[in-house]
């Protein structure tokens, strides 16, 4: 296959039409063809705008319930089915600090926050038994003083979990959520960098993320309203700023 | 959570493709699920969440429309995608009107049969032969068409100034 030959079956691709075998043929060229794979990307793009075009139609409000009792249900699913390997819920679990007086509701909706941060977050594969859990604290700095959160840090994993609790819901613009609460990693000469969003629970009050990545990389957590998804920098204030935990916690 | 960002938009596609609430519910709840389980191949750097899960959608519901599921589909959306041409999720949560126009404009300028193609191939979900045999054309035509189609659109969404890259 010639390049225009594919140039044609990517704009096929782009809008879904694609029929099997062109598809098949499509493949084995673009292993070998970066221009190919580079044409690609642009009809992707030109194709992703599509849907944009649609008069929007809101979904029925029981859509959402029924995906979040998916979600849920699957989490408990995989518990069942894999019992000697520690399930995700499990091993994020494990990470967060125990024993601090949480409620039953309240451990419930810091177990759904780290459920739904992995809906933005790597899913970690590798096996888990953290011999150690290392966490640190915060309450919000002026913008925020209501912001309280914990940083935990499970070394064996590389992993760490985010949760902070008296964040404002987001605002709202055009009926859709506007941006996210971003976690930047601030580095030791002070440079922050792009780690995660949080993902709120159900009730809305708890926050989470998980943070991928050997901790001694960074100093400090920080968090900030960004009206852009995407962006490399912070552009909102800082809310929350919690040190890398150095100390198993007491 | 994500679903609250992109749950009308991917509804919007859903239903447009299957022309049923109900396959359209299943097919969000269906895409939304796959999400969740892949978040850990989402790279925010090679392209915007609206465009990764619309792209899902999309795919599920062609899927589903032509009676095949769980096929692996080739999925080039997301590792391919140079960051330089991805689109920002500023659009879709402050300009989203003004969008629509403008690409709603854009498909409008297109000639008659370009943009049928690209309508029956991507909002019908119907393959290149098929579209090959209901507009009575040969099928390197349907080729043609749809890639003019495509340059065209992107011509004319630069000419209106609509963003293209995310900084
Ligand atoms: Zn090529």
């Amino acid at each position: 296959m010639t390049c225009d030959d594919c140039d044609l079956l990517l704009a096929a691709h782009a809008v879904g039409a694609l029929d099997l075998d062109d598809e098949r043929r499509l493949v084995v060229h673009l292993q070998g063809c970066a221009g190919c794979q580079a044409s690609a990307a642009a009809y992707l793009h030109t194709a992703d705008l599509l849907p944009l075009a649609l008069e929007p139609v809101t979904p029925p409000p029981a859509l959402r319930s029924r995906l979040l009792a998916r979600v849920h249900a699957e989490v408990a699913g995989e518990e069942r089915s894999r019992p000697r390997r520690a399930p995700l819920r499990e091993r994020l679990w494990r990470t967060l600090p125990a024993g601090r007086g949480l409620t039953a509701m309240g451990a419930v909706a810091a177990m759904a926050a780290v459920v739904l941060a992995v809906w933005s977050f790597a899913i970690p594969h590798r096996q888990a038994s953290p011999p150690g859990v290392l966490v640190s604290r915060a309450c919000g700095l002026t913008p925020l003083p209501s912001a309280c959160g914990e940083l935990s840090y499970t070394p064996a994993t590389h992993q760490s979990v985010l949760t902070v609790q008296g964040l404002p819901p987001l605002p709202v613009a055009n009926s859709a959520p506007l941006g996210g609460y971003a976690v930047w990693l601030i580095h030791r000469n002070g440079s922050p960098v792009l780690g995660a969003y949080l993902e709120p629970a159900p009730d809305g009050r708890t926050w989470a993320a998980v943070l991928e990545g050997d901790a001694s990389s960074y100093v400090a957590v920080a968090t900030t309203h960004e009206p852009r998804i995407g962006s490399a920098v912070p552009t909102g204030p800082e809310l929350l700023r919690i040190s890398r935990p150095l100390t198993p916690p007491s | 959570m994500l679903y609250d960002r992109y749950g009308r938009l991917a509804f919007t596609l859903a239903l447009r493709v299957l022309g049923d609430a109900g396959a359209a519910e299943d097919v969000v709840q269906e895409a939304f699920l796959a999400v969740w389980r892949r978040a850990a191949s989402y790279r925010p750097e090679r392209g915007s969440l609206r465009t990764w899960v619309c792209s899902i959608v999309h795919h599920r519901a062609i899927d589903r429309l032509r009676g095949r599921s769980g096929r692996a589909r080739l999925d080039l959306s997301l590792d391919k995608a140079p960051p330089e041409v991805a689109l920002s999720d500023t659009w879709e949560t402050v300009a989203a009107d003004l969008e629509r126009e403008h690409i709603r404009r854009a498909l409008a300028e297109l000639p008659d049969e370009q943009r049928r193609t690209i309508e029956l191939a991507y909002y019908a979900g119907y393959s290149q032969s098929e579209i090959s045999s209901l507009m009575k054309v040969p099928l390197g035509t349907v080729k043609g068409r749809t890639r003019m189609a495509l340059r065209r659109l992107r011509s004319t969404l630069e000419r209106q100034g609509v963003e293209w890259s995310v900084t």
